[in-house]
């Protein structure tokens, strides 16, 4: 019988008799060092980053880089077309993501029928095109947004448009997960009261998922406020001197125009670009903070 | 109920954020009367006032220059007088001029448009002519420029033939306009004191295709084995087509193995910069300006090692200099006036604007020509009371 369990323990559990050597302790802190070793890199990348970063834009950090508008000249140089620019395209495509994307969600996990050809197949492309290249949503978006059959140009709808067709993959398998993660009693409760689908899914499930959705989609917008590849393609500029006044308007993007500045012979100008790269930081971050406000103010316990 | 809060606090964000970027933080127009001599800031540069019967522009201080690293020498401006076609000129009506093509010719571009605007927005209480550049490249911006979606392209190379099919195809006319010089500047590591002069034969057997060289002394005996690293420009540039072209004979011909090849020029100034055998090559403006970080080099075609400088490049005694070009669709010229307007600004501004933007003005017999084919194209929009 001892024989036996310590065959088990030897082989299944662990080595209980060697619970007070030093050598499983001190593998146990070679382990948390490793650990602390990736997240160390990772943090001191990016910080090395922004400090580097901060370093060579602060001398151009101040109100005139937001309130004056590209130029080619270092000096009076701007980025107040390229922040609104990106607003306008990243606010827009937003919404319209948050909108088509949780329909389709709420339809994918509510009422389609998992188990059919169909929707296996929608969802296998949905999960496909949330790999896709930016690129590749670029040149789609040039074919048949900018010129081809909707032929709405070189404008700040033409971006909206393609980078809401980028973000949505992100949007939709978010969405399905944090329905997915609300607890069925929720809904059997709420059946059980006389509710119908379409009242359930409404007061109870959308709410319930608000964290999941709110996060997921936050941070696709994120993912669009960074791009660059597929705007270049889609006409974003280098010097427009006045804010977008709609979607047929011309426009230019923050990314695009901290490439345009730190690809410039001057010194001066990749000055401008790392207070510019500093400025579209922030407003990353603010964006995450929102997703995390949101998160936390809307989260429930069952 | 937590989620009605959270949505309202969205709802107020996003309302927020939308009526800061309908209001805009733009500065009004500060319209203060000016006399002549009087100081004015590069934000008004070209800016015009009508000060009585005479014209007054605030233009940069002749011998201050916005690139001068000498302190004294930096840019100041002043109100001083000009004529009354400039106002004229300046006179473009609400319009917006499309403009795209070489990011080589880009920073010239943007100082006439920027020049252009300014004056344009003081000259009436309307918002004035409204100009935006792209630098999608020369072969990118025909490619719009061809469809019609462009007003102008810049280019640093004349229209290829299957471009100039692709406009007739599509039924756009255009006018060629030369507008600058520019040298090819070839440059080597500061620390590279061997390879002070080339000639056209060496620098070909270094970059042709099948080029066999690996160490500085595979180009001339001589020369010490360090290991040679090439540096050049992206494959959709002109850059890489006027050198290639210039270098090998054929456009777009260049070895295969050994050239990193990359779209911003900073990339090769720094990976030249970090290797001593290292070679690169770019716009001579952008050597001009990194001339601490690398050397450049003096090419011989068989009359003696020439320094690429604004006068070898004008005289055409640098082997590497090559024309710079804007195409002005026809049909924007007479459908838009402040196109033309644009244009005839650009070319009646044509030294203070390459000197600004530091490229290789026209020689004066360029100059002359190009006045004259653009007299004869654009027509220059009227004010009341004002003749040209």
């Amino acid at each position: 019988m001892n024989v036996n369990a310590d065959v088990v323990g030897s082989r299944f559990a662990p080595n209980l008799r060697d619970s007070t050597s030093t050598a499983r302790k001190s593998r146990d802190k070679i382990f948390l060092l490793v650990l602390w070793f990736a997240t160390l890199c990772a943090v001191l990348t990016l910080f090395f980053l922004i400090l580097t970063t901060l370093l060579k834009g602060a001398g151009r950090l101040n109100l005139s880089l937001v309130t004056n508008f590209p130029s080619p000249f270092p000096e009076d140089a701007g980025i107040q077309s390229a922040i609104f620019g990106s607003l306008w395209v990243v606010i827009t495509s937003g919404f319209a993501s948050l909108f088509i994307g949780l329909g389709s969600a709420i339809y994918l996990e509510e009422f389609a029928n998992s188990t059919s050809r169909i929707t296996r197949l929608i969802t296998l492309n949905i999960q496909t095109l949330a790999g896709v290249p930016s690129i590749v949503f670029g040149i789609l978006g040039l074919a048949f947004v900018a010129r081809g059959w909707l032929g709405w140009g070189f404008s700040v709808g033409t971006a909206s448009a393609v980078l809401t067709m980028m973000v949505l993959p992100v949007v939709v398998v978010s969405s399905r997960e944090a329905l997915k993660a609300v607890p069925p009693s929720l809904r059997e409760g709420s059946y059980a009261l006389g509710a119908t689908k379409w009242q359930t899914i409404r007061k109870q499930v959308i709410p319930a998922a608000v964290p999941g959705i709110a996060t997921g989609s936050i941070l696709g917008v994120s993912r669009a406020l960074g791009e660059s590849a597929p705007l270049i393609l889609l006409g974003a500029l280098a010097y427009v001197s006045s804010n977008p006044s709609g979607f047929g308007s011309d426009y230019t993007v923050l990314p695009l125009i901290i490439m345009k500045f730190t690809q410039d012979a001057q010194d001066e100008f990749r000055a401008v670009g790392a207070a510019a790269i500093i400025v579209l930081l922030v407003l990353l971050v603010s964006l995450n903070l929102l997703a995390i406000v949101i998160r936390d103010r809307s989260r429930k316990s069952w | 109920m937590t989620f009605k809060v959270s949505k309202s606090k969205v709802a107020r964000f996003l309302v927020a954020s939308v009526a800061v970027s309908a209001v805009g933080l733009s500065s009004a127009n500060v319209a203060s009367a000016a006399k002549l001599g009087d100081k004015c800031k590069l934000k008004d540069a070209y800016k015009i006032q009508k000060v009585g019967t005479k014209y007054i522009r605030c233009q940069i201080v002749p011998g201050t220059s916005l690139h001068s690293k000498d302190k004294k020498k930096a840019a100041k401006f002043a109100w001083r007088a000009t004529t009354a076609r400039q106002y004229v000129l300046a006179n473009a009506n609400n319009e917006t001029i499309r403009i795209d093509g070489s990011s080589t010719v880009y920073p010239m571009s943007a100082v006439a448009a920027k020049y252009f605007e300014t004056a344009s927005k003081s000259v009436k209480k309307s918002k004035g002519a409204k100009v935006t550049v792209g630098f999608s490249g020369t072969g990118g911006g025909f490619e719009k420029f061809c469809r019609g979606e462009t007003d102008i392209s810049n280019a640093s190379k004349a229209i290829s033939s299957s471009q100039k099919a692709a406009c007739e195809k599509a039924g756009i006319a255009y006018t060629e306009i030369l507008i600058a010089n520019d040298g090819l500047a070839v440059v080597t590591n500061p620390s590279n004191d061997w390879a002070t002069c080339l000639t056209m034969a060496e620098l070909k057997k270094i970059w042709n295709l099948g080029s066999t060289v690996k160490k500085w002394s595979d180009v001339r005996a001589g020369f010490p084995d360090t290991p040679i690293k090439l540096f050049g420009a992206g494959t959709d540039s002109g850059t890489f087509e006027s050198f290639t072209e210039l270098v090998n004979g054929k456009g777009k011909v260049v070895r295969k193995d050994g050239v990193q090849t990359s779209e911003d020029d900073n990339v090769t100034v720094a990976g030249v910069n970090g290797d001593k055998g290292a070679m690169g090559y770019f716009g001579l403006s952008y050597a001009v300006e990194n001339s601490k970080k690398v050397k450049l080099v003096q090419i011989d075609k068989g009359a003696g090692c020439v320094t690429p400088s604004n006068a070898t490049v004008q005289g055409g005694t640098y082997p590497l200099s090559r024309p710079l070009f804007t195409y002005v669709k026809n049909a924007s010229l007479s459908t838009k006036p402040a196109v033309g307007a644009y244009i005839s600004f650009w070319v009646d501004n044509l030294k203070q604007i390459s000197a600004d933007a530091i490229f290789v003005p026209l020689t004066n017999a360029q100059q002359k020509i190009l006045a004259k084919n653009v007299a004869s194209l654009a027509k220059v929009p009227r004010v009341k009371g004002i003749k040209k």
